[in-house]
């Protein structure tokens, strides 16, 4: 299961994500040996990654969230094979550009 | 209920072509996005309307300014409540306005700004956007309050106390 | 969140979650929809757009600010009653002048709340000689 490991870092380093997240309750996480993975849970038919989504100013410009997770899908498609990939996005931080 | 969500989403929901909402169900997975996103874009996209001076009703803006005097910054999400499904959501907002705007064009504005913005950004159909105009600023207000604050309460002698 | 929902008759008809509608033709963005205005929002336009006319020297305000005492109105749905106190300047016919305010606030505060201005009673409290 170091996959999930994988997957966090590739997640982190898309553009649009500012950072990896729970969800309430910290539902999204994997646990390995003395190791918690936040925003990443996988099993043989599903990958869930929960983000922080980066909001760019204007808001007019900023990259809709379902091309985000798009991004994120290419990112790690060599990852996660033909599972289903399910991005949820928790919670959005605004930047300047 | 965010996990109930994922799961509805990934088995039971049918794919729809075309119109908001289609790119979030997608046979790559689904994207969900949770309620705290949508105000948030609600309220940017709500203060980006001139003619918009504040949000948040008379309780909500006086906890703002006591945070603000603590050093956070307001809430975007001040004045803004979402209800969001599958597909779709509805948003309520508390504004306080300019005075000299007409309120029934400003509030077609705001709507369209929220709309459009929430449309775009999260994919989700916005069915409301129900707006209250709960306070009017007039011009001159703001410097005569500070005024009267003044006079009521006199500087402190800071320097003299802390030392 | 913000929304004093005790106090907001809207929230028990609405529903809990957005009905997961077929969409039907949509509705332009702009009525999608209500717009409320609250009772302060009318009597401060009310009391704001009295002063617009000469002979108003002022309105709803016997010591202290301006907008810190209510003149008085009231929102049902979509129309509005307000009450106004004025001092008007002296020598000014009176009936006439408290018509003129009548239909001046009438018309104003409709063009700015949208509402419809159902009655706006005018009681002058004073009346001062003006330089």
């Amino acid at each position: 299961m170091t996959d999930a490991r994988k997957i966090a870092d590739r997640a982190r380093s898309c553009p649009g994500v500012a950072g990896l997240s729970g969800g309430p309750f910290g539902v999204v996480a994997t646990y390995l040996p003395g190791e918690r993975i936040t925003g990443v849970s996988v099993t043989d038919d599903e990958v869930d990654i929960a983000i922080v989504a980066r909001l760019t100013e204007p808001l007019l410009e900023a990259e809709p969230f379902p091309e985000t997770a798009d991004r994120l899908r290419q990112a790690m498609a060599d990852l996660t094979g033909d599972r289903r990939v399910n991005v949820r996005i928790h919670d959005v931080v605004e930047e300047p550009r | 209920m965010a996990d109930t969500v994922l799961k509805n989403q990934t088995s039971t929901v049918p794919k729809q072509a075309g119109g908001p909402g289609s790119a979030l169900v997608t046979d790559k997975g689904t994207t969900s996005i949770d309620d705290v996103v949508v105000a948030k874009i609600a309220g940017l996209a709500a203060r980006e309307v001139s003619g918009v001076h504040a949000m948040g009703g008379g309780a909500a803006r006086a906890l703002g300014t006591m945070r603000g005097m603590v050093g956070a910054e307001t809430s975007v999400t001040q004045g803004v409540s979402v209800e969001v499904g599958e597909r779709q959501a509805a948003v309520d907002l508390d504004l306080v306005v300019e005075y000299g705007i007409a309120i029934p064009e400003l509030a077609a504005a705001v709507r369209r700004n929220v709309i459009n913005a929430i449309e775009r950004m999260c994919g989700l159909e916005v069915t409301e956007v129900n707006i209250r105009v709960d306070d009017v600023n007039l011009p001159g207000q703001e410097e005569a309050r500070k005024k009267e604050r003044k006079k009521e309460e006199p500087e402190p002698e800071q320097e003299s106390r802390v030392r | 969140m913000t929304t004093p929902s005790t106090a907001d008759p809207r929230a028990a008809a609405r529903p809990q979650v957005p009905v997961q509608r077929p969409a039907p033709a949509r509705l332009p963005e702009e009525r999608r929809g209500r717009t409320e205005v609250s009772d302060r929002v009318a009597a401060k336009i009310a009391c704001r757009v009295a002063r617009e006319l000469p002979e108003v020297l002022d309105v709803g305000e016997r010591g202290g600010l301006p907008w810190t005492r209510s003149p008085g109105a009231e929102v049902r749905d979509d129309h509005v009653t307000i009450a106004l106190d004025v001092v008007v300047a002296y020598p000014a016919p009176l009936r006439s002048t408290t018509g003129r305010i009548r239909r001046h606030v009438a018309a104003r505060v409709g063009e700015l709340t949208g509402l419809r201005v159902r009655r706006v009673d005018v009681a002058v409290t004073d009346l001062r000689v003006t330089p």
